[in-house]
């Protein structure tokens, strides 16, 4: 009953927290990811390049680039339009204009693992291999898994034979080429849709941002690119942990001693995850990986 | 203002309902389906093959198979575990971790959508098929409000009462039916053990295999005879809302623009679930 006393004053003063009740616009630009996609990271750029005279840090970044999941309804409604919105959600079809952020599962499950630690949601005994199979594979949370959050963002009426139990895109079909990547994604129903891999922006920054920036209708200038990308470098971003990871709601009580900027690497599941970690990973989750063009090791 | 007063007052009698929001056990059973996929006949053959002692009515099916949009919040609360909860939402991941999901000939389900809410009085009796795939049933792209509960004449009869026990946004939307269909594909057709995708037209065509199917799905242990013991049951309403309505009824209803416009939007979807175009085609 106490609990719905606070929940019912929060309704009251507009105070709760909606989520995916949240009023939002067709103008509404949504950076949508699993959780540990690079989605961080994205944010900076996309908040550097957005705002030239304002250097995005962990202080600013809830105003420059919200979390759908971090406000009020009344404090969401005060944000200036047009928005770029930070988002982990599942398929919401009320987004219509999303950039989706895809990194490697196995890199995941690495970056989720040091997380779940620094946030103190795992005993410190806690083996990566028991976290990747009991926790991050598992289902059931509010985002979905892995697969779950990216699987219902990449689907679309082309491709959803592939999503078949039975289908898997890769075992008959040609060898995997980058042009795969234009087939997936929930384009259609009037929906803008930009699919982002991690790996690609790491390669090409600038690259990467161009296309994210034409996306947002942002202009696209090299200048402005390239500062934004400097302003949101790792070595940046780890400095600013260091001054203010007690000011961001996301870092404020977790443990310092692991840091939120980790290695900002690909790759990195190669020398962290046990083989068997890496097979567990691949049969659940290798007919997704293939349509994205991330080369299974352990065999079938 | 009223509204919202009268909604806070419900909500701490919980007697509000929670629609999506609504908090999830981990043993909660998920029966869902779009809006006009057959999803009460799912709901009625599964309740009886829980309990085929006491076959399920109009009414009971509310109490023992509730969806998210009629039953208060304090009731959900109260009932048995594990429940079984039907549901029109697009994927669900929170809690979702046993679910049945129901798919249906689009161009079926357009027809079935129609009459539905001709019926409830939600959409006007002037509007013609044709005119409400155009601009409802193929209408994509505009969920900012709540359109969730509009799907139920029932709700709609009674608006301003009803708009007293949901807060004053959606409670969640089941978006079209592609969208609906590839939202829980997408996230789960791989994965056997989250999700059990069945089609409508076998339910009607094989009701004892395809129920065996969910039976063993949901671990439910039940004999082959009871599952024709349920069958039975469910066909036994003694009155033809009883029977389900047979497939294919589009191909002589539905008139050809519309299907063309359901089949140019879905059509390698379709033909990926078995529901083969008729007027356009689908490269490999």
């Amino acid at each position: 009953m106490l609990r719905e006393l606070v929940v019912a004053a929060r309704y009251v003063g507009e105070r709760e927290y909606p989520q995916r009740r949240h009023e939002i616009w067709p103008d509404d630009v949504f950076l949508v990811s699993f959780p540990k996609s690079g989605n961080t990271w994205t944010r900076f750029l996309v908040g550097n390049l957005i705002h030239q005279d304002d250097r995005v840090s962990f202080v600013n970044i809830e105003r420059v680039v919200p979390d759908i999941a971090g406000f009020s309804r009344k404090e969401f409604r005060l944000i200036p339009r047009p928005r770029v919105i930070k988002s982990h959600d599942c398929f919401d079809p009320r987004y219509r204009r999303v950039i989706y952020l895809v990194r490697d599962p196995r890199d995941v499950a690495v970056s989720s693992y040091y997380y779940a630690k620094k946030m103190k949601n795992v005993p410190e005994s806690t083996s990566i291999h028991a976290y990747i199979t009991d926790d991050f594979m598992r289902g059931g949370d509010y985002n979905g898994n892995w697969a779950e959050n990216v699987g219902s963002w990449l689907i679309n009426a082309e491709n959803a034979a592939s999503f078949c139990l039975g289908n898997h895109p890769g075992k008959h079909a040609s060898p995997w080429t980058e042009s795969k990547l234009d087939r997936l994604g929930a384009r259609g129903h009037g929906r803008e849709f930009l699919l982002v891999r991690y790996e690609d922006l790491l390669h090409d920054t600038e690259g990467g941002l161009e296309r994210i920036a034409r996306f947002i209708g942002v202009d696209p200038d090299p200048d402005r690119i390239r500062r934004a990308v400097e302003r949101s470098s790792a070595d940046r971003m780890r400095k600013l942990e260091v001054a203010q990871s007690a000011d961001w709601t996301t870092t404020k009580n977790s443990r310092t001693d692991i840091q939120f900027v980790r290695e900002a690497k690909s790759g990195q599941w190669q020398h962290r995850l046990a083989p068997e970690s890496v097979a567990a990973i691949e049969s659940a989750w290798g007919y997704l990986m293939e349509m994205l063009g991330y080369q299974s090791v352990a065999s079938p | 203002m009223l509204i919202r007063l009268t909604y806070l007052l419900n909500y701490l009698l919980r007697r509000d309902i929670a629609g999506r929001t609504l908090i999830k056990f981990p043993d909660d059973i998920f029966l869902v389906a779009y809006p006009g996929s057959g999803g009460q006949w799912l709901r009625r053959l599964v309740g009886n093959l829980i309990d085929p002692e006491r076959p399920l009515t109009e009414g009971s099916v509310l109490r023992r198979i509730p969806d998210l949009y009629h039953l208060a919040r304090g009731r959900f609360k109260r009932m048995p575990r594990p429940r079984m909860i039907f549901s029109h939402e697009c994927l669900d991941a929170a809690g979702h971790v046993r679910v049945v999901y129901l798919v249906r000939d689009p161009r079926d389900v357009a027809l079935s959508n129609f009459e539905q809410r001709l019926r409830g009085g939600a959409i006007n009796a002037g509007t013609s098929l044709e005119q409400f795939v155009a601009t409802v049933f193929m209408k994509t792209d505009e969920y900012r409000g709540g359109w969730a509960e509009e799907f139920s004449g029932a709700i709609l009869a009674k608006q301003r009462w009803q708009r007293c026990l949901l807060k004053d946004d959606f409670l969640g939307t089941p978006a079209s039916w592609g969208e609906n269909v590839m939202s829980w594909l997408g996230g789960r057709g791989h994965d056997s053990k989250t999700l059990l995708m069945l089609r409508y037209e076998d339910l009607v065509a094989n009701p004892v295999e395809t129920l065996t199917r969910v039976s063993d799905y949901l671990d439910l242990g039940v004999s082959g005879e009871r599952v024709n013991l349920a069958v039975a049951a469910s066909r036994n309403g003694g009155r033809a809302a009883a029977e389900p309505e047979a497939p294919g009824r589009w191909r002589t209803r539905l008139p050809e623009p519309a299907v063309l416009q359901i089949e140019s939007v879905w059509g390698p979807l379709m033909e990926a679930l078995g529901y083969a175009p008729a007027r356009v085609k689908v490269s490999a």
